[in-house]
């Protein structure tokens, strides 16, 4: 009341008028200053799937023919890796991927791959004929019994064709999925196989049968 | 009008005058602001920016904002070529290339001292392993830790397979190098500022990047440094957490070490909860074997690393207590993918 009263005589506005503006221009600089912090802060996390990708498709095409190579990937969580070959006839290919073959990088959401991958995700055109990315799930017990350069070399001659049981002795011993997902912020070990105009990429994980935790589905 | 006498012409002419004075002193400040180019902000910064927003973000605000840690990993490449980029590890090309040259002593101390400093500088971007990066408490038998890679030493393929590697290798000894050598603008030792003073010597026991019995591969292409962090309500563990500490080989061996972790450890937990903690730190010390010898027990557990465990600067609990936790940074091989998993199951926090 005493500072209402105060402003209220003639005169003392012109002694705490200075001090608002120099207030206003204060914070019309503290708060520009926050908002361009935050924003350096808070890029999005599609930089790190734009990231993931790019260090896929580098590493495929570097990779020598008839080798198999391992790395380390970063994961992201509820993102997955998926492709589409040059001559997917399927129908589910995004439109993004146009012509050629296409490696990429999708966000777990409604719906099939395309719709996830052409709203929310990357896909980036890779020089080879034929693509493929594949999660090989070996049941607890029985992973030593799958051996995972046969599997990935299996991906290319085409004697897994889509989602298969791997039967080992007539009992089924592990499953090829159609893509990598990355259900926690880990590493992942990623096995890289290519030959003259195809190449496979595959996750490997060893998943518990009593406790298999249903997976997030990248459904074509 | 009649307002406006010959004082009121003053009055006017003064608003005008402050009004003008301030929207000139605006324009030039947000000029200069405007110039400072916010995304050239160096990856520290970046990240150093972040770790104290997520500090200093109240628990609700956590939630609700959920600010990122804005830390990327740093790639080094070691090598003796001018060309060498270390590609099997970092695909991008983008490493920084630590070139190798010299006798094998002064080679060592090359790769010492990246290592070393690698180190130190993920312990000060985390603040020290005092800031809380988590923001949540969790009963500690549910707690995960949660890391940082902070960077990656790798060594490039050239160089590792040669005949110079070998000798290189056999020389480098990081614990001796954190305990001898005075850190970057500082009169203290590495080791001394990883442990805020209280231990300067790491006893007599080794810990050499690579001394594979068979010696057949020379054990890891790839380090990592690793910052590890976990948060938990606040009580007592007294003795049996130092001894978990000790067991891993964070920092010191022997009973005089004892004495000085004591002052590191300001904190203790439950009883009940003391597994939990040890098994942590536990896997951490087999992890941080990049020796290449799993040692859960042995005195050469004693791996480079160092810890923190003690009162979160600034995060509070209800009740007004300081949230408290453990902060572990330790060299870890990049390759033994899983271990890292199990150690950092909370997940991996920071930029791909």
């Amino acid at each position: 009341m005493n500072y209402l009263k105060k402003i209220g005589k003639r005169g003392n506005l012109m002694e705490e008028f200075p001090g608002i503006i120099i207030f206003v221009v204060v914070a019309v600089i503290f708060v520009f200053a926050v908002s361009k912090v935050y924003g350096v802060i808070n890029q999005k996390e599609s930089d790190n799937a734009g990231k993931i990708l790019d260090d896929l498709i580098s590493r495929v095409s570097d990779l020598e023919e008839l080798k198999i190579a391992e790395f380390n990937l970063r994961g992201l969580e509820n993102w997955y890796l998926t492709s589409w070959s040059k001559d997917d006839d399927t129908g589910t290919k995004p439109d993004k991927c146009f012509f050629g073959s296409c490696l990429c990088i999708c966000k777990f959401g409604e719906g099939n791959a395309k719709n996830m991958c052409q709203q929310g995700g990357f896909c980036k055109e890779i020089d080879i004929d034929k693509i493929g990315v594949y999660t090989l799930s070996k049941m607890k017990g029985k992973s030593t019994v799958i051996k995972d350069e046969e599997v990935i070399k299996n991906t290319i001659e085409a004697k897994y064709s889509g989602e298969s049981h791997i039967l080992i002795d007539g009992e089924r011993a592990g499953y090829l999925s159609y893509c990598a997902g990355f259900d926690e912020d880990i590493i992942y070990k990623l096995i890289l196989y290519k030959e003259k105009e195809s190449a496979s990429v595959m996750n490997v994980q060893i998943d518990d049968p009593a406790t298999l935790k249903i997976r997030k589905s990248c459904l074509r | 009008m009649r307002y406006i006498g010959k004082k009121g012409v003053q009055t006017i002419s003064y608003f005008i005058f402050v009004i003008t004075i301030a929207v000139v002193s605006l324009v030039v400040l947000l000029y200069f602001v405007l110039r400072v180019d916010f995304k050239e902000f160096s990856v520290d910064e970046t990240c150093q920016l972040s770790v104290l927003s997520r500090a200093i973000t109240p628990d609700y605000g956590k939630k609700a904002i959920n600010i990122p840690l804005k830390c990327s990993t740093r790639e080094t490449c070691v090598t003796d070529s001018v060309f060498g980029k270390c590609e099997e590890q970092f695909a991008d090309g983008e490493a920084e290339r630590l070139r190798i040259s010299g006798e094998p002593e002064k080679a060592a101390k090359i790769i010492e001292k990246s290592v070393a400093d690698s180190m130190l500088s993920c312990w000060k971007m985390m603040g020290e392993g005092r800031v809380d990066l988590l923001g949540d408490t969790l009963p500690l038998e549910k707690a995960e830790p949660v890391c940082v890679i902070c960077s990656r030493i790798a060594f490039d393929e050239d160089f590792k397979s040669g005949m110079r590697f070998k000798e290189i290798i056999e020389e480098v000894d990081i614990n001796d190098f954190l305990e001898e050598n005075q850190a970057p603008q500082s009169k203290e030792s590495y080791l001394s500022i990883f442990t805020d003073g209280a231990v300067s010597t790491y006893d007599s026991f080794e810990n050499e990047i690579d001394k594979t019995e068979n010696a057949k591969d020379y054990g890891t292409d790839d380090i990592a440094i690793l910052f590890a962090q976990i948060n938990t309500e606040g009580d007592s563990l007294g003795k049996a957490f130092d001894s978990a500490l000790i067991g891993v080989g964070a920092i010191i061996a022997g009973e005089r070490a004892t004495s000085g972790f004591g002052k590191i450890v300001g904190w203790t937990t439950r009883v009940g909860t003391k597994a939990t903690v040890f098994l942590y730190l536990a896997e951490i010390g087999i992890t941080a074997g990049i020796a290449g010898k799993a040692y859960i027990q042995s005195e050469q557990n004693k791996a480079i690393s160092a810890s923190y465990c003690g009162d979160f600067t600034g995060s509070r609990i209800e009740g007004g207590d300081s949230r408290k936790g453990c902060s572990i940074i330790t060299a870890v091989d990049y390759n033994k993918v899983e271990e890292i998993n199990r150690i950092c199951s909370g997940g991996i926090l920071g930029n791909v």
